[in-house]
């Protein structure tokens, strides 16, 4: 059941892929690259959930015909468009077809990475895997130990803010930040630093439900 | 002196008064008699007649007044007379409302009451007047002056030939008796005499003496059953007696009833029903006399009795004038409006048109403007996007590495790639920006392009969707076309071509240079379907609605205003396979011909 959100990559271009899978890698997620429609629809295992950021233009079969295409054999796993040009009629055509988002490709990083948690968040256990050793009472009674600096912190983590930025939004210099950080991480038990942003998800998300 | 004496003397003197008595109670009819040219024979029958009407009916005096023919008429105008015997009708003058025709004579030798008299015109036998037209000139003597028949049954006939009696050489005697005239006609005194009828007859039988003897009757008339008379002219009523308005309505029912019983004589003279008036009323109305006597002078009541039918009809194309001037003028008021309404919708339309292709311009401004701006968006964005990825990636990836006590170096590694990677994609986006500024600085018409080049970077832009044939492309074409919209247009051209065809399993563009006179033609064509009329008009139309589900319309309009803008020629038609072929004729640059016209010239000096 503790499955992964992949998220597949669709670009024709190189670097575009590249930058995509590592921008999201950065966060957190698990990417996985193909250079066409083609290779996507050969090589791909649409059972993990998920989602698919594609190219709206790419040569011999275009974002709009793979997307026709999953329709068509039934697979629903969400799409994430990425077009160069921000034509609304496009946007629109794409959005009618089912697509969950439209994205410009130099709408920034933000955008990119807010769609595709927005897309994720209906993947049930996406981030389970990022803390199996605690049940959520656990992880939410660690939570409940932090100061209320830490909360603070961890609200903007949760937010997916850089550390820079967490650090001028609470008026403490990068270094005091690094500490608040490694506070929390001792306080939850956690020692891989990248795990921090999920775990605090998980807590957060569960106290919801919670309350 | 005894009584018995004074007894009788005085019966005598009573009964002579009683009977004066009587006689002076009698009413006094006074009745006009036509004095005529004695011998006459009907002058017996009417003192009979009055001698029978005094028997007959003693209340009433009767008294004859013989007057002249051409008296009788005044006298009984002036009420003199009660009762008269006209020798004819005698409708022409005087008040006939006044008058009741009560009776006319007949006899044997004119037994029909409207016929009874006529006139005779006599010309001695060797006179050369042979008809009526003769006479005219010539000294002609009558009796007297208008009496009927006589003078102006004669003019009538005479008026009825042609001549104008006006101008007659007629000289009256002033003596009733006709006998003269004969005499003076005899001794050759006249060419001619107008005589009543049946005085020949009358003088025959009075004294066996024929008076025709030498002379000769003009235009003699054969109407014997009408008239048994000698006579030149046509006939008139006979003798007709004539009741005043001044004698009462039974006297004159009394009178009348009593001449009807008159018995017939040996002449057969009798009274009968009255004449008919229309023969003289129409002689009146030939010698323009009596109450035709307006006819003489151009009164407003003859021209109207003369010219009726074309009065009537002036005044009826009078009315119609009028009407339809008053109808055209209303027609041109109206036109007028409707002009003037056609006059304003049309500036209103020009108004209109003016707008539209000012907002036309526009658009059209607008589209070149999107569809660079996409393009340049297509290019820019990638490279800026992939910058941004990959920046926001690093500060992720380096919080991490700082939140985490492990070895950095494995971890700088992978940020210096990124940051090369970010450094070539800035590199990309300033090489757009510095061709971009470098166009705009050539952005005017007159910048040459190399068409070949610019088709052949198009061609393999879609190399890679499609099979793009590229023919005729041996030599450098210079053409007088800003690079940068050259390509926009020809891109423009191939993407239509190469959506036009992308149904077709391998689609394929063709586009064909040539040269013609100063001018360099490309056509483009495709192997996609056949359009049908409609589409084709479609495209061929001013609005250009697009045949392909994406398209936004504009993409053939941007083309033709680029192509407009330098001064290049658009032209649609059908491909071989039916589809849309597209021909732009663009002039060759002018700097670019000069120098290869110079170069061809030099060697072939050389």
């Amino acid at each position: 059941m503790n499955r992964k959100a992949l998220i597949r990559i669709v670009d024709d271009e190189l670097n575009m892929r590249n930058s995509l899978k590592f921008l999201l890698e950065q966060s957190g997620f698990v990417c996985r690259c193909y250079e066409s429609a083609k290779d996507f629809l050969v090589n791909d295992d649409f059972n993990i959930p998920g989602c698919i950021i594609m190219d709206y233009q790419m040569d011999e079969m275009s974002g709009l015909e793979l997307q026709t295409k999953l329709n068509q054999r039934g697979i629903k796993l969400p799409v994430v468009f990425f077009s160069g040009q921000g034509d609304i009629d496009i946007a629109v055509t794409a959005m009618r077809k089912g697509a969950q988002n439209f994205i410009q490709k130099a709408s920034g990083a933000d955008s990119i990475l807010s769609a595709v948690r927005q897309v994720v968040s209906s993947v049930p256990e996406s981030y389970l895997d990022f803390a199996p050793s605690l049940t959520p009472a656990e992880a939410i009674n660690l939570y409940s130990k932090l100061s209320y600096q830490e909360v603070k912190v961890c609200e903007c983590i949760n937010k997916g803010m850089l550390n820079s930025d967490i650090a001028r939004k609470l008026q403490i210099s990068p270094k005091t930040l690094r500490n608040y950080k490694l506070q929390i991480r001792q306080k939850l038990q956690l020692d891989d630093p990248a795990q921090l942003p999920h775990v605090i998800r998980f807590v957060i998300d569960n106290m919801k439900e919670g309350k | 002196m005894n009584i018995l004496t004074i007894k009788k003397i005085l019966i005598i003197l009573f009964s002579v008064l009683s009977i004066g008595a009587v006689q002076a109670n009698e009413t006094i009819i006074k009745i006009g008699l036509p004095l005529v040219s004695p011998p006459w024979n009907t002058s017996q029958f009417l003192q009979q007649s009055i001698h029978y009407l005094s028997w007959k009916l003693p209340q009433y005096k009767f008294e004859a007044v013989w007057v002249s023919v051409d008296d009788i008429e005044k006298s009984f105008e002036e009420g003199k007379l009660n009762l008269a015997v006209f020798p004819s009708l005698p409708t022409l003058f005087g008040n006939s409302k006044t008058r009741r025709v009560l009776s006319t004579i007949v006899d044997t030798r004119a037994p029909n009451p409207d016929s009874g008299t006529s006139c005779v015109i006599l010309v001695p036998k060797d006179s050369p007047i042979k008809d009526l037209k003769d006479i005219q000139g010539k000294h002609i003597i009558s009796t007297n002056k208008m009496s009927l028949p006589g003078n102006l049954a004669c003019l009538a006939e005479i008026e009825k030939s042609g001549i104008n009696t006006d101008e007659l050489n007629l000289r009256l005697l002033g003596d009733l008796n006709e006998k003269f005239l004969i005499d003076d006609l005899k001794q050759h005194k006249a060419d001619a005499a107008f005589v009543r009828s049946g005085f020949i007859e009358d003088v025959l039988l009075a004294s066996g003496k024929n008076i025709l003897e030498g002379l000769r009757v003009l235009n003699p008339q054969q109407n014997k059953q009408l008239l048994n008379l000698v006579h030149s002219t046509g006939t008139y009523p006979g003798p007709t007696l004539v009741a005043n308005n001044n004698i009462s309505p039974q006297a004159v029912h009394a009178i009348l009833s009593t001449l009807l019983t008159i018995p017939q004589n040996s002449y057969g003279q009798k009274w009968t029903v009255p004449a008919n008036s229309e023969s003289v009323d129409e002689l009146a109305r030939n010698l323009k006399i009596g109450p035709y006597a307006y006819l003489r002078s151009w009164t407003v009541e003859r021209i109207w009795e003369e010219y009726k039918f074309f009065v009537t009809l002036a005044v009826l194309f009078i009315i119609f004038l009028f009407i339809h001037s008053w109808l055209t003028q209303k027609e041109v008021v109206k036109k007028t409006a409707h002009l003037s309404q056609a006059l304003k919708d049309q500036k209103a339309a020009e108004e209109m048109a003016a707008a539209k292709g000012k907002r036309i311009e526009f658009l059209e401004k607008k589209a070149v403007i999107g569809q660079l701006s996409n393009i340049v968006a297509h290019e820019v964005n990638g490279p800026i996007g992939i910058i941004q990825n990959l920046t926001h990636g690093l500060r992720k990836q380096i919080d991490v590495t700082l939140d985490s006590e492990a070895d950095p170096t494995d971890a700088l590694d992978s940020i210096e790639n990124q940051l090369n990677i970010i450094e070539k994609e800035a590199d990309k986006v300033c090489s757009i920006i510095a061709k971009m500024r470098l166009a705009n600085k050539t952005n005017t018409p007159g910048t040459d392009s190399d068409l070949s080049e610019i088709l052949q970077t198009v061609g393999s832009q879609f190399n890679k969707k499609c099979q793009a044939i590229l023919i005729g492309l041996k030599e450098t074409t210079t053409v007088d076309f800003n690079p940068i919209e050259l390509e926009v247009v020809i891109y423009n051209l191939f993407k239509n071509a190469y959506e036009a065809s992308a149904q077709r399993k391998a689609p394929r563009i063709f586009a064909e240079v040539s040269h013609k006179n100063d001018t360099a033609i490309l056509r483009i064509w495709d192997s996609g379907p056949a359009l049908s009329e409609k589409e084709f008009l479609n495209i061929v139309s001013e609005e250009r609605q697009t045949t392909k589900a994406e398209g936004i319309g504009m993409g053939l309009s941007i083309v033709s205003a680029l192509v407009r803008k330098h001064e290049g020629k658009l032209v649609f038609s059908r491909s071989e396979f039916g589809g849309l072929e597209i021909t732009l004729v663009l002039p060759f640059s002018s700097t670019a011909h000069r120098e290869k016209n110079e170069s061809k010239s030099f060697n072939s000096n050389r």
